[in-house]
Parts: structure tokens; C-alpha cells; sequence
């Protein structure tokens, strides 16, 4: 049979095109789809602060009061410590050039760094630093980074209680959750505990607060001094009294561990000692710290912090205060 | 006649497989790749789902300055980079592009590159690499230019399935149905050397019956004998 040249070409185009489909399919075989973006994996330490950024903000709080200690100068605080805290030192500074106690040196070991797993600012960095000497207890200290901007400054310490125990915490690179004040499941809410809390401080022993917080030392040599003071100037038909503010604004709360709460709680207690028609005399450190002529009338205003430890609902705990310090900031005549 | 065709149909089966397999052997893509994106913003944010493609063997930065490389968890970052001008490292348009997103063109710059969000910062220059197996899971990978210009460019190096495996087992399985075919075209070829059965068959009759008309002829050949008397 002889074929014509139309009929010979027919075979001829379906091998191309079979080829053609050939090598086709075989580059869309060949070529890996581009792979598309994975979820993003979660975090090994969800925490706003791993140890090494603690271990830096720690150690350069301490180079800097280290150098502000060492030129007993406040102007050398500020970048790392501020607030409360560069207020205080200022004031001890003060104090021992006119014969009163030497700044306690804070240890630059800490024994527990506690941070927060918050997505928000301000947020709160706190560490329980080894005690100094053998007279003193271990120091609580508060860095607070106030935005995103910020570094983490310390703003206040407080001496913890002799006896006094702090709660079991969640580990740094969790962080414990940043409660709001408000936050239930407690035995009360930290606000109810703060407010109750400074109206005992304010009422006294007497107050029915009295039974509803475990005893601690920080209230008792207050209102001890307040009776002292109260009683020496009666006589005189003078009066003592003290005031105690929270800051409720620099307040914050830690969840701990155990279904409880940290509650770093500031104060300003402003005592009042006014004997009218008397010439009131002062210590030499005390006196340095006043920018006016002393008569009748003295008031010393300190910044106080309080972390006060509260249960979680049902557990009987009472309200406890584990570290507390009555920080002297100022003296004047009103 | 069914044979006759049977041995081109498999041999031609199998050429075809070796066909496909040995242009998917030749065409295969590389193994790794480098896809390449820009950085327009001083500063870039590379999303730990980024950092954790599949395959991925390194992140690359070419600057033509000092650059931070710094590390941080997600939320903070973005927090940080909310009005700054930043370059975004989404993930691959194709095998040789990067998708990056320029966000908050001429917004504001902040280097502060001691701050403390950061869990790691090392200063760089020039092309600098990192290794993905060197970045905490979930962190975000942050680049700062020093001076404040663009960044340059950044290349995600992965390795990839070239998507051909199966090529040799289609290979190998074309060359088997070669084998078939040359072995049906074999067995063809032999049974067409061998005498039909009815050949077979007409030999047979023919030679049974040469066989015993030869007996017949010995027979009668042979002398009678008496038979004996009991």
C-alpha cells in the first residue's frame, strides 16, 4: 500500500505531540510546589524575661548603685534605678553624711527572679536578693518597665519579715500571670486586700481589720511607734497621728504558683508629730534632711513598700505581709 | 497474530516509561535553593513561621552597613514596630522570591539597641548568615540597620524535594515490560522454528503408518511354524 504525503504526516505530528505531552508531564512531575508558610511554632520560654535578660537588667541596676553608693551622689542614679528607690537612697545618702546609718549594700546574688508572661505594659520584674549580713533578711526588689520603649528600672525593695515565706512562684521562663487588681479567686480580691489593708494601718491595733490579716512586724513598730509618739505628746496636749496612702497606680500583682497572688503594694505614710508652743528638737540625720526651721510641728514622710501575700479561694490563708520596708523620703515642718 | 502484536505494544510501553522517568532524572530541579527578597526598611521582622519552613538551611542579609541582629518574642516586637518603618518577611512567592511586606512606609526609626526586649543582639556587617537550628523556637528574628538606610536584601536558602522519586521505579518498571516484550517477541520467534501441531500431527499418522506396514511386511516374511502337537 502506498501512503500519501497528508496521511504520512499524521503519525509524524502525533509523536511530536505525544513527546511533547511526554516531557510536559514529566517537567510538572519534576517541579516541588512552593511550600507554603509553616504555623508559627510556640515559644520554649513564653516569659517576658529569660534569665539572661534578668541576669543583665540585675547586673547593670547594680553597677549603677554600686557607683551611686561608692559617690554616696544620687545624680548617678536614674538610668536603671529610679522612682521610690533612687528616692530612698538619696534620703540615705543624706542621713549617713550626718551620722546616721550607712546604705545597707544590696546583694548582687539573687536567690529568686520572678517575672511576668504579660503582653501589655507596664510590667513587673521582681527578684529576692540574698540578705546582706547575718542582721538583715533577704531584700524583695520591684523593676518596673513602664512601656515597650523602656528599660526595666527598680522603683522599690522591701526587707522581707523575719519568718516571713513567699509562695511557691511559676518558673522565669513561664513568668507568672500579671493579675489585674480586681481579679477573683482569692480569698479576697487584691483591691479589697489592699484597701482593708491600709485602713488597718491607718485605724490601728484596735481596728476589726485586725484579725483578718496575719500578725507581721511592719504594722506592729508602727503602731508601737505611733502609741510612743502619741503618748509623748499628750502631755503637751500634742498630737500624733499618720496617714497612710496606697499608690494604687503603682500597684501590681503576681499569680503565684499555688493559686494565690503577690501584691506589691506601695505606701506613703506621712506621720505627723505637732505639739503646739513647743520647740521640738530632731537627730542630727533627721535635721539634715529638713529645709526649714524646726518649731512646734514635724512631719517625716516615707515611701513604703508592702508585698503582701494572699490565698487562693477556700484555703483559710490569711492575708500575710512578707517583706516590708518604712522608708524615710523627707522631713519638714508641714 | 494476537503475539505478533503484543511484543511492540509492551516494548513500547516500557520505552515510553523510561521516556518519562529519564526526562524527569534530567529536568530535576536543584536540590537547594536561594530565594531572594528585598529590604526596603531599616528595619526587618522575620516571623518565627519563617524561621521555621520546612527545609530551611540558612537566612542570609546582605547590608551595606552595621546592622543589629536581635531576637524577641513576637508580641513585643510587633509592639515596638508598630509606627516604625519595617520590612516583614512573609515566606516564598516561588522558589527564587521572597515575600516581604513593606509596612509603615515612612514611619519612625528607633535603633535603642540595648533595650531590654531583647533576648539576644549581635552587631553585624556585610552578608551575615544564620543558621535557623541557632534561633529559640517561636522568637522573631529582628534586623536594625545602624545607620537608619535600607537593609538590602535577605535570602532564604532551602533544601527541597526535587519531586522525582519516582522516576527510577518507572525506569525500572520499563525496563521490565522491555524485558516482557523481548521475551514475548523471543517466544515467537522459537514457536515459529516448530512444526504446527497439525504438522505434528500429519508427521505422526504418516509415520504410524509406515510403522506397521513395515510390521505387516515383517510378518510375512517371516516363516510359518508348525504347530506342535500337545
Amino acid at each position: 500500500m502506498t501512503l500519501t504525503p497528508m496521511r504520512a504526516a499524521r503519525p509524524a505530528r502525533v509523536v511530536r505531540a505525544a513527546a511533547a505531552a511526554l516531557a510536559a508531564l514529566s517537567l510538572a512531575a519534576c517541579m516541588p510546589p512552593v511550600p507554603s508558610t509553616p504555623d508559627a511554632p510556640t515559644l520554649d520560654a513564653p516569659g517576658a524575661v529569660v534569665p539572661a535578660q534578668s541576669d543583665r537588667i540585675v547586673s547593670e541596676t547594680m553597677r549603677e548603685l554600686a557607683a551611686a553608693d561608692g559617690a554616696k551622689d544620687p545624680s548617678l542614679l536614674g538610668e536603671r534605678v529610679s522612682g521610690s528607690a533612687a528616692t530612698t537612697r538619696a534620703t540615705e545618702y543624706i542621713v549617713a553624711a550626718n551620722g546616721g546609718a550607712t546604705p545597707e549594700v544590696i546583694s548582687e546574688t539573687m536567690l529568686a527572679t520572678y517575672t511576668t508572661g504579660s503582653a501589655t505594659w507596664p510590667r513587673v520584674m521582681a527578684t529576692v536578693a540574698e540578705a546582706a549580713d547575718a542582721a538583715h533578711t533577704p531584700v524583695v526588689l520591684e523593676w518596673v518597665q513602664d512601656d515597650v520603649q523602656s528599660e526595666y528600672q527598680l522603683r522599690w525593695w522591701a526587707h522581707m519579715v523575719p519568718g516571713g515565706v513567699l509562695p511557691a512562684m511559676p518558673g522565669q521562663s513561664t513568668g507568672a500571670d500579671q493579675l489585674s487588681l480586681d481579679t477573683p479567686g482569692f480569698t479576697l480580691t487584691p483591691e479589697q486586700a489592699i484597701e482593708d489593708y491600709v485602713a488597718l494601718l491607718n485605724a490601728g491595733a484596735s481596728s476589726e481589720l485586725e484579725e483578718a490579716f496575719a500578725p507581721d512586724p511592719y504594722r506592729q513598730r508602727m503602731f508601737e511607734a505611733r502609741t510612743a509618739l502619741a503618748a509623748s505628746a499628750a502631755p503637751r496636749s500634742g498630737t500624733y497621728g499618720d496617714t497612710v496612702t496606697a499608690r494604687i497606680d503603682e500597684a501590681f500583682v503576681l499569680a503565684d504558683a499555688e493559686g494565690g497572688a503577690l501584691v506589691f503594694l506601695p505606701l506613703d505614710v506621712v506621720s505627723d508629730f505637732n505639739v503646739p508652743g513647743a520647740q521640738l528638737s530632731l537627730p542630727a540625720s533627721d535635721k539634715a534632711l529638713l529645709q526649714e526651721t524646726l518649731k512646734a510641728r514635724v512631719v517625716h514622710r516615707y515611701e513604703d513598700l508592702v508585698v503582701l501575700r494572699i490565698g487562693a479561694a477556700g484555703s483559710g490563708l490569711l492575708p500575710t505581709v512578707v517583706a516590708a520596708d518604712h522608708n524615710l523620703v523627707s522631713v519638714a515642718t508641714s | 497474530m494476537k503475539r505478533k502484536w503484543l511484543a511492540p505494544l509492551v516494548g513500547l510501553a516500557g520505552l515510553a516509561l523510561c521516556a518519562v522517568g529519564g526526562v524527569a532524572i534530567l529536568l530535576r530541579p536543584a536540590a537547594t535553593v536561594n530565594a531572594v527578597g528585598d529590604l526596603e526598611a531599616p528595619i526587618a521582622v522575620i516571623p518565627p513561621e519563617v524561621v521555621a519552613f520546612d527545609g530551611l538551611l540558612s537566612i542570609s542579609v546582605t547590608a551595606p552597613g552595621a546592622f543589629d541582629v536581635r531576637t524577641a518574642r513576637p508580641v513585643d516586637v510587633f509592639a515596638w514596630a508598630e509606627d516604625d518603618h519595617t520590612s516583614v518577611v512573609r515566606g516564598l512567592v516561588s522558589w527564587d522570591d521572597v515575600q516581604v511586606d513593606d509596612v509603615n512606609a515612612g514611619g519612625s526609626y528607633v535603633a535603642d539597641g540595648d533595650g531590654d526586649l531583647w533576648r539576644d543582639s549581635i552587631l553585624a556587617t556585610g552578608e551575615t548568615t544564620i543558621d535557623p537550628a541557632d534561633v529559640e523556637p517561636g522568637v522573631v528574628i529582628v534586623l536594625v540597620s545602624e545607620s537608619g538606610s535600607s537593609l538590602g536584601d535577605v535570602t532564604l536558602t532551602l533544601s527541597r524535594d526535587r519531586g522525582n522519586g519516582w522516576a527510577w521505579p518507572v525506569i525500572a518498571g520499563g525496563l521490565s515490560l522491555i524485558v516482557v516484550g523481548l521475551v514475548i517477541l523471543a517466544a515467537g520467534l522459537v514457536e515459529s522454528q516448530l512444526p504446527t501441531t497439525r504438522e505434528r500431527e500429519r508427521k505422526g499418522h504418516d509415520s504410524v503408518k509406515k510403522t506397521s506396514e513395515a510390521k505387516k511386511a515383517k510378518v510375512d516374511a517371516q516363516p510359518k511354524r508348525k504347530a506342535k502337537k500337545p
